[in-house]
């Protein structure tokens, strides 16, 4: 393989980015140990993947891969319409200078790092001897949260928290490629559909949504397929121990018993398991796809 | 006779450059004289193969997690040293320097400057440790034990058989204890260890002095009228009444005895007040003190060389000064927090209040992830998971319910310094105000912190079945150090780093790793410490250097800008942290050092009770196989910072009654014991009480 994979050509190239890293898979199926290599270490067949489901992990496996699963599905059905309905909106302001004004404000988190969105985050919700957040006072006066009571030590805020920064970071920067093809659509059909009369709403429901269904199919498409891959950083900068049960998740997972506690072999067994489910559901939503709307990638 | 005679060499050669007035760097006159000792040394030591004849390069790759803390000057300012060297940022730092040219030798620092030493070691094992001749850096030895086992690094014991590293030999032989701390599973020595100051007292309580005086023993004080909600019911009630025997009579200093008048509880007195306040509750305290002891004030029941005070007694100062906010801090506060931790990180230091629960065993040694202790049977235990730790975590519940604890400590994602902020802040536009911690006194009676700060006696307790004051920390063996590759290495080069490692062990390295150069340190004078013994003395460059560069911290200074006192093995003495406490901790150490305290060593010598290995540390680390490395890994989870949230979780929730959803709170032992149980605590046990066996076998 290293002898195959050489970059001494472009098309070599290829073939040593994108195929060459997959030799680490072996390491889910060995005790790995650095100093011997991928293939110096001793090879442990599937009792990497045994421990993971049945084994001293088995209930925080499950655990991350449930919240894996809950939260992707979440943020599909909150996250994905949003933007949308923002490059529907967008496509409706008349006036371009607001339009590119307001389209650059929504973009402007994309920008910011991880770090930055969930630190301003969690100052907004913290609440402590130190200081209390905005948010945390209003969830306070309202009585939905004790006084001192953090809201990152209670599980149930967890998900929702996750969800509406996300929303906030990347709705804007995802709505490009919605307002991309609504503007691709012929402005004669909106025409057409004027002179017969039709409105605003049915200007959306029966040409611009057509119009842009073959995005949408395959965004959906990609999205499920990147279902099990939630970013871990996020995550990791927004979660502790005590909300483990609703905020862990695979990659958190893998980073905890892979990384920190040099279980490499676990660690590449959990990641070798996220990628299969999510190539299945990629195959399975591409499936579904091309028979109910002949759209799809393949 | 070596060390005498290099340390004549070492004096003679700054007297004659002093006298000549040449001015010559520092590192030439440890050029000068490498040469000379060198023949010198080579021809004395009988046995001893330490040859510094041929100038030889090494590598170091020394990883402490921050760029300042490497050998490498990386400060933004270049330093002058006073005999007008000039070092600058990628330069060695002048300790190094020194160093270099003493032994002869070329040194290369190959470190990534801000890497943590973890992931260094786990980068630098996938090429077999071939970039560097020693690397070293904090709390690896455990790696590295497991990778000299494995023919990554010297084996230094078979070094030191064939007369290499005489000096570091015969300290071992002088200190059996470290020797079998850092022995591996297969009988060898792979590392030299950071050694901290031995059987000296690490880390115990300070307070605010003023806030005792000004409670208890100021009669007329306008006390503050703000209810108080009580629920911890005391520790010293029915059965165990501290009295007579009990107890009864105390003796904090030799020829000192306090005794305890009646069976008497402040806890219950003051849980039984109709009327709770910062008043009610200030004088029930100040009446109990005089009902049950004959002190000239109140306040010596805590203060000074007399304090005889228990947990109860403790924990009802803690009520009156969380009841008395506006008192204590004239009106600037509503709020103050009468026990508080340095950090987040540091919140496992409340745990150590058990040893005043009847003596229970948290913390086997100076860090939190010493979680074994030695058994009357010899045998390990792992302390977490042991009742006595549950019903501690009750009872500090129970003070975190009425307000006692510094709650932001839970949260480790807080980072502030607390002690900067509840001590420091005082005349600050928005200041907080603590009480107590457990920590450092040199850095904790700083007068740049507080200049109300003082150390007091722990509270006196039943410890491993006897009466006594006891501190169950002292300075320990490190889990820092260094060790050198076999890969990475000719025959001269593993010779010559066994020089360097030895070196430090020789009274010219010591004192060079431990003060700084010869040149900040004050000729013919030295420095008398609270234990009677005498250190070399800093010059006042050091200190108005220090000022100047290091806000005056003297220990930043040394580690950061000479590069000495990095976690690197050496043993370090205590003669720096002397010079560097002011006169209130000095205070501090001499009321320690002169009264009674015992405190926990790895020789464990302390008033004979149940347990005869009670005040045995347990070693820094354990040297695992790789079996026993595969079976914990697979089969258990309790190196986890999860279990030590899990056990937070009672202090915070269970006496209030308010945990989160989601927030595991164990309402019996049952409960607790179980989750221990289920992250496989048997063979936890099994595994590491089989490393501990052999670790015994060697030293037998």
């Amino acid at each position: 393989m290293a002898f195959i994979c050489t970059p001494a050509s472009p098309g070599n190239l290829v073939c040593y980015v994108a195929y060459k890293p997959m030799g680490g898979l072996l390491i889910a199926f060995k005790r790995f140990d650095p100093q011997f290599g991928v293939w110096g270490s001793e090879f442990k067949g599937i009792d990497n993947f045994i421990n993971l489901v049945s084994g001293v992990n088995k209930v925080e496996f499950w655990q991350a891969f449930r919240n894996t699963f809950i939260i992707s599905a979440y943020s599909l059905i909150f996250g994905f319409p949003v933007p949308i309905i923002l490059a529907l909106l967008f496509a409706e302001i008349g006036n371009d200078t607001v339009r590119k004004l307001t389209q650059t404000a929504t973009y402007l988190p994309h920008f910011l790092s991880e770090v930055t969105i969930t630190g301003i985050a969690l100052m907004l919700v913290y609440s402590g001897v130190r200081s209390t957040g905005i948010i945390a006072s209003l969830l306070q006066q309202i009585g939905l949260i004790e006084p001192g009571v953090s809201i990152m030590q209670k599980s149930n805020y967890f998900r929702p928290l996750y969800i509406m920064v996300g929303i906030w970071k990347e709705s804007g920067y995802n709505s490009i490629v919605y307002f991309a093809a609504i503007m691709g659509i012929s402005p004669t059909l909106y025409e057409a559909l004027k002179v017969d009369g039709g409105n605003k709403f049915q200007e959306i429901r029966f040409i611009t949504f057509p119009g842009m269904a073959p995005t949408l199919i395959i965004m959906i498409i990609m999205r499920i397929g990147s279902m099990l891959t939630i970013g871990y950083e996020r995550v990791l900068l927004l979660y502790n121990a005590n909300i483990y049960v609703t905020a862990d998740v695979l990659s958190t997972f893998e980073q905890r018993i892979g990384i920190l506690s040099g279980n490499y072999g676990i660690g590449a067994a959990v990641s070798l398991f996220n990628s299969l489910i999510a190539f299945a559901l990629v195959i399975g939503a591409n499936t579904i796809s091309r028979n109910i709307s002949e759209t799809s990638l393949w | 006779m070596r060390n005498k005679v290099a340390g004549g060499i070492l004096c003679a050669a700054i007297l004659a450059s002093a006298l000549t007035g040449c001015g010559t760097s520092v590192v030439d006159q440890a050029s000068t004289r490498a040469a000379e000792e060198t023949q010198q040394e080579t021809s004395e030591a009988a046995g001893d193969k330490t040859d510094l004849t041929e100038m030889v390069e090494l590598k170091f790759n020394i990883a402490n997690g921050n760029k300042s803390r490497t050998m490498t000057y990386n400060q933004e300012s270049p330093l002058t040293l006073p005999d007008g060297t000039v070092v600058t940022a990628g330069m060695l730092k002048p300790m190094w320097s020194y160093m270099e040219k003493e032994l002869n030798s070329k040194f290369s620092d190959v470190t990534l400057q801000d890497v943590k030493a973890s992931d260094m070691i786990q980068t630098e094992s996938t090429s077999n440790f071939s970039g560097a001749n020693i690397f070293g850096g904090e709390s690896i030895a455990e790696r590295l034990m497991f990778y000299g086992t494995e023919g990554k690094f010297v084996n230094l014991t078979d070094m030191m058989k064939t007369g290499y590293m005489p000096n570091f030999m015969e300290y071992l032989s002088k200190n059996p204890d470290v020797k079998t701390a850092i022995t591996a599973y297969d009988g060898n020595i792979y590392h030299v260890p950071y050694i901290a100051e031995l059987n000296q007292i690490a880390r115990t309580f300070v307070i605010r002095e003023s806030w005792v005086t000004g409670l208890l023993d100021s009669e007329g004080a306008a006390y503050d009228k703000n209810p108080f909600d009580v629920h911890y019911k005391g520790f010293y009630v029915e059965n165990n009444r501290r009295t007579g025997e009990n107890g009864g009579t105390v003796t904090p200093k030799e020829g000192i005895d306090i005794v305890k008048k009646t069976d008497q509880d402040i806890i219950e007195i003051q849980n039984a007040l109709e009327v709770k306040n910062g008043e009610t509750l200030t004088r029930a305290l100040i009446q109990y003190i005089k009902d049950n002891y004959d002190y000239s004030s109140p306040s010596e029941l805590f203060l000074g060389e007399k304090a005889a005070y228990d947990i109860d007694e403790m924990i009802a100062l803690m009520r009156c000064i969380k009841a008395n906010p506006a008192l204590l801090t004239k009106g600037k506060a509503d709020v103050v927090w009468p026990l508080f931790v340095r950090q987040s990180n540091y919140r496992e230091d409340l745990l150590r209040l058990s040893t005043y629960f009847d003596g229970v065993k948290v913390h086997g040694a100076d860090s939190y992830t010493a979680r074994w202790y030695i058994d009357e049977n010899g045998q390990i235990q792992y302390s977490y998971s042991e009742e006595g730790v549950y019903n501690v975590l009750q009872y500090l519940s129970m003070m975190e319910a009425e307000g006692l604890i510094y709650s932001d400590a839970y949260d480790l994602t807080e980072k502030t310094n607390y002690r900067s902020t509840l001590w420091g802040t005082d005349d600050g536009d928005a200041p907080s105000f603590g009480f107590m911690t457990y920590d450092w006194i040199a850095s904790s009676t700083s007068e740049s912190l507080n200049p109300d700060t003082v150390v007091i006696l722990p509270p006196v307790a039943k410890v491993n079945g006897a009466w006594q004051y006891y501190l169950d920390n002292g300075r320990a063996i490190k889990p820092d150090g260094w060790a050198i590759s076999v890969a990475g290495s000719t025959d001269d080069q593993i010779h010559r780093a066994c020089a360097v490692m030895d070196y430090l062990f020789t009274e010219e390295g010591s004192r060079l790793q431990n003060y700084g150069l010869p040149m900040n340190l004050e000729e013919g004078k030295d420095y008398a410490g609270p234990d009677g013994l005498k250190y070399p003395l800093f010059t006042s460059w050091v200190y108005e250097t220090s000022g100047k560069v290091a806000k005056g911290d003297l220990s930043t200074f040394l580690r950061d800008w000479l590069g000495c006192l990095i976690p690197i093995g050496y043993q370090k003495e205590i003669g720096f942290e002397y010079q560097y406490t002011s006169e209130r901790g000095f205070e501090g150490w001499a009321l320690l050092q002169n009264s009674t305290t015992n405190f926990a060593t790895y020789a464990g010598k302390g008033v004979s009770g149940d347990n005869p290995n009670y005040y045995k540390m347990v070693p820094p680390v354990f040297s695992l196989t790789s079996r026993q490395k595969e079976t914990i890994s697979d089969t258990t989870s309790l190196d986890t910072e999860d279990i030590v949230e899990f056990m937070f979780n009672i202090i915070r929730y269970q006496a209030k009654g308010n945990a989160p959803q989601g927030a595991v709170v164990a309402k019996s032992y049952e409960e607790y014991a179980a989750e221990f149980k289920k992250r496989g605590l048997d063979i936890y046990e099994e595994t590491y009480q089989a490393a501990y066996d052999v670790m015994k076998m060697d030293k037998q």
